[in-house]
């Protein structure tokens, strides 16, 4: 080897280390520059699925809250639904059974029994298993207690623990149907319908699913009573009114037994009587020749005593007509003001032998519908009571008002009056009031006015004090516009 | 001779009044001889009744109908109606195939026995799938008797809409699974999804496609991505079982599709509607409605020039909660672009099964809407 290819080594040496030296630096300074843009580009990247992943959720809570507004919505639809279809039942078991497969699938689960609270009968058992009932009976038999405090009991209450294990799935809701006073039965519902765990959701709408027919319970409870106590209430008044038409039906045969009796009676005795009164009024006018003076007063006794026979047995045949139908009533309209002044003017004489003021207070005119001959003899005979029963000095006043409804006729008196106790018995046959018991008449003067109001079908009513006075009042149809 | 649609919806309270007014409507665009008429129905009428009404009033030689939760027609959407559908063509033949189960081999044999020449050209299969059942299993049986390449539109339904599901069956009403096969009308598809990718993108790294099922996700457990998303809100979000709401874009062959996942299993992995293969990257997602609005009329566009006919329907009940209160406004975007010429009937489902063509085979989903174009 000589030093010329020494030196020419050294220096090829040396230039390949210059060259391998500077294409390192050459590499190491693009590396970095790549590295660097690298590093640039992860970091964007990195950004970039940082910004994804903040999309993503934001998307997702966006999502669940419309899950959970759509939700709801079908939950209250839900609701809405059953409570349409059961709202009116008013049957137990027609009740349980709207609770069909439909509904517990509606609930979110796949099966459900309904119990009976008390003997545990199984009301509706969709989709379950008869061990699955079995059991759950034998499970309320002895934990039906853990019902009474609480609304709702799941798998992940203490006392089903054991439960969840012998069903062998722990996705059930048990609570009771409670009514205001009393359970009225036991929900289970089982095995979710999605493949999700029991949400709050399904908690929450199978609670008020319970309340709803625990109410609807007791509604039908209530009506079930309500409907009883009709049915006997209905039971008794049925007996009660044919007790009353029974009673009315005899009522009815004695009084026309009654009736038939005075009426033939009446006339039986009104044939000897007119011959008895022809006679005696003959022999006190001294027909047949002079009588010696005590005679002649006792003649005119029975004369006296005849005449008040005859007014009975004519009003006795009145009643009894009336009462019988054999009256024939001809309503028509006629002037009342007109006719209580007639009465009054026909009475006048007897006001004045006992110094009675008479005062018509009526109108010029007023029409009214009514049997003219027989409203006369009511206001005779109720203006005739006033005078025998007004002492001397004393005042009747007699009135006619109308509105268009009613005419409304008053005879007022400034009388005796009568006890509040005889007020009910005053318009039967032959009532006479202690207070009257020395004035004559014959007791049937009432009875007579409060026929004839009752066959123009209207009211008769009194109002009396004792020592004041009474006043009578009766009503009759108007005939439109009859005043002037 | 080609085939002709008429469609008719009413909203009359009863099921008499409503076929009514259905039949005047439809005679009115069809005459009366109707061959075969499709009748969807919500909840509120009693089957009994609107079956007697169909035959005695309308007449058509074959009545099959379903209950759906929400009807559309054209921009009208009812949530309480009938929908009927008359086709009228020569070249039609449709014929029912309904099951009591949905096990796969009672399905098979019902498809075997009813439709054992049907392939081809215009090849129709419809039919919907009530709550409870597994679609797994009645699209194997499906798969099994006619193969994976039939046009199938499904509508399907996870949640009850209403107590029982009926179905008409001409002069039989019965609970099941109906579907109406047959030749003679041809069907083209469009799926609108309108979710766009969010965040970081990750990779499926674990799978059991058989089950639907994505157990790792960056190597991790596949629950880790939603934790990493929803942070302490994560435990709410599972329990609230919002996961279709966020469905996974996944990328695959240049296109983006969403898979739903309905569950997180216990050990962590997820259960989605559809199959999903490990090495695909993918996003979280979320429907951004601008993008959706903005997109409906571009998107829809190639359907209107596929010819004439109806189109018909599959919109996502998980959709329509998305987009709560502006979800009309979907229907008219999409009526608006369809125009006059395609009328736009349908229903609303939770899921969907239509034919994936990328994929060559049946696809599932949720949350997307499905416009078929039927001619």
């Amino acid at each position: 080897m000589t030093g010329d290819n020494s030196f020419f080594i050294v220096i090829t040496f040396f230039s390949a280390a210059v060259f391998t030296g500077a294409w390192i630096f050459f590499l190491y300074q693009n590396n970095s520059a790549l590295k660097a843009s690298i590093n640039s580009l992860e970091k964007t990247v990195n950004e970039i699925d940082n910004q994804a992943k903040i999309i993503i959720k934001s998307d997702m809570e966006l999502k669940l809250y419309q899950e959970e507004i759509e939700d709801k919505l079908d939950k209250l639809t839900f609701l809405k639904n059953v409570i349409l279809s059961s709202i009116n039942l008013m049957e137990k078991d027609d009740l349980f059974i709207q609770i069909n497969e439909k509904v517990i699938n509606d609930l979110g689960f796949k099966k459900g029994i309904i119990f009976n609270y008390d003997n545990l009968d199984v009301k509706i058992s969709p989709g379950c298993s008869g061990e699955e009932i079995n059991t759950l009976k034998d499970f309320f038999l002895h934990k039906k207690q853990a019902l009474t405090n609480t609304f709702l009991l799941s798998y992940d209450s203490d006392v089903c623990s054991k439960l969840a294990y012998t069903l062998g799935y722990n996705d059930f809701l048990i609570a009771p149907i409670k009514g205001r006073e009393e359970i009225h039965a036991i929900f289970f519902v089982a095995n979710m319908v999605m493949p999700t765990a029991i949400r709050m959701a399904e908690r929450e709408i199978f609670s008020i699913i319970c309340m709803y027919l625990g109410q609807c319970l007791d509604n039908i409870h209530l009506f079930e009573k309500n409907y009883l106590n009709q049915i006997e209430l209905e039971k008794r008044i049925t007996e009660r009114t044919n007790e009353l038409a029974k009673t009315l039906k005899e009522m009815e045969g004695v009084s026309k037994a009654k009736s038939d009796f005075i009426s033939s009676v009446s006339h039986e005795l009104r044939t000897p009587l007119t011959s008895v009164k022809g006679f005696s009024s003959l022999l006190v006018a001294e027909k047949f020749g002079t009588l010696p003076p005590e005679a002649k007063l006792r003649l005119e006794k029975i004369d006296l005593n005849v005449n008040k026979l005859v007014e009975m047995v004519n009003m006795l045949l009145d009643i009894s007509r009336i009462e019988s139908g054999k009256t024939e009533v001809k309503i028509a309209p006629a002037d009342i003001a007109k006719l209580i002044k007639d009465t009054g003017d026909f009475l006048s004489p007897q006001m004045q032998a006992k110094h009675i003021e008479f005062h018509a207070d009526v109108p010029n005119t007023c029409m009214a519908l009514m049997d003219k001959s027989l409203i006369e003899r009511v206001l005779i005979n109720l203006i005739n009571n006033a005078l025998k029963f007004t002492p001397e000095n004393g005042k009747i006043i007699v009135t006619c008002g109308s509105d268009k409804d009613k005419v409304t006729i008053s005879v007022q008196d400034t009388g005796c009056g009568i006890p509040a106790e005889d007020m009910q018995k005053l318009f039967s046959e032959f009532f006479r009031s202690q207070l009257t018991k020395n004035i004559p008449g014959t007791g049937l003067g009432l009875s007579l006015v409060k026929r004839i109001i009752d066959t123009h079908k209207e009211k008769i009513w009194v109002e009396s004090q004792v020592g004041k006075g009474t006043t009578f009042y009766f009503t009759l149809k108007p005939e439109a516009q009859t005043h002037v | 001779m080609e085939v002709k649609f008429s469609t008719a919806l009413s909203e009359k309270a009863t099921a008499e009044d409503a076929v009514r007014d259905i039949s005047i409507k439809i005679k009115t665009q069809s005459g009366a001889n109707i061959k075969y008429l499709l009748v969807f129905f919500t909840a509120h009428y009693n089957p009994v009744t609107l079956q007697d009404s169909l035959n005695r009033t309308i007449r058509p030689k074959n009545l099959w109908g379903f209950q759906a939760p929400l009807l559309v027609h054209d921009e009208k959407i009812a949530n309480r109606g009938i929908l009927a559908i008359a086709i009228n063509g020569d070249e039609v033949q449709l014929k029912e195939v309904f099951t009591k189960n949905d096990a796969w081999e009672s399905v098979e044999g019902a498809f075997r026995k009813e439709l054992k020449d049907i392939s081809g050209e215009k090849t129709f299969l419809f039919g919907l799938l009530p709550m409870g059942s597994n679609f797994k299993n009645y699209l194997r049986g499906i798969n099994m008797s006619l193969g994976k390449s039939l046009p199938a539109v499904y509508a399907g339904y996870m949640k009850k809409f209403s107590f029982k599901n009926y179905v008409l069956l001409n002069n039989r009403i019965d609970e099941g699974l109906l579907s109406i096969a047959g030749k003679g009308i041809s069907t083209e598809h469009l799926r609108m999804g309108g979710y766009v990718p969010l965040g970081k993108p990750f990779t499926i790294t674990r799978t059991l496609p058989d089950h639907g099922l994505i157990m790792e996700i960056n190597n991790k457990p596949a629950v880790e991505i939603y934790k990493h998303y929803f942070e302490e809100k994560f435990e709410q979000f599972k329990k609230s079982k919002f996961f279709p709401f966020y469905p996974l874009a996944i990328k695959e062959n240049n296109t983006t599709r969403t898979i739903s996942v309905l569950d997180i299993l216990e050990d962590g992995s997820l259960a989605c509607l559809g199959t999903v293969k490990e090495g695909l990257k993918a996003n979280f997602s979320i429907l951004h409605q601008p993008s959706l609005f903005g997109s409906i009329k571009r998107r829809v566009e190639p359907l209107t020039k596929s010819g004439e006919g109806i189109v018909f329907m599959v919109n996502s009940l998980l959709r329509k909660k998305i987009l709560m209160d502006s979800y009309p406004e979907e229907i008219k975007a999409v009526k608006s672009a369809l125009g006059d010429k395609h009328r736009l009937i349908g229903i609303y489902a939770d899921y969907t099964i239509f034919p994936d063509k990328q994929r060559a085979e049946l696809g599932m989903e949720t949350g997307n809407l499905l416009l078929s174009l039927w001619k």
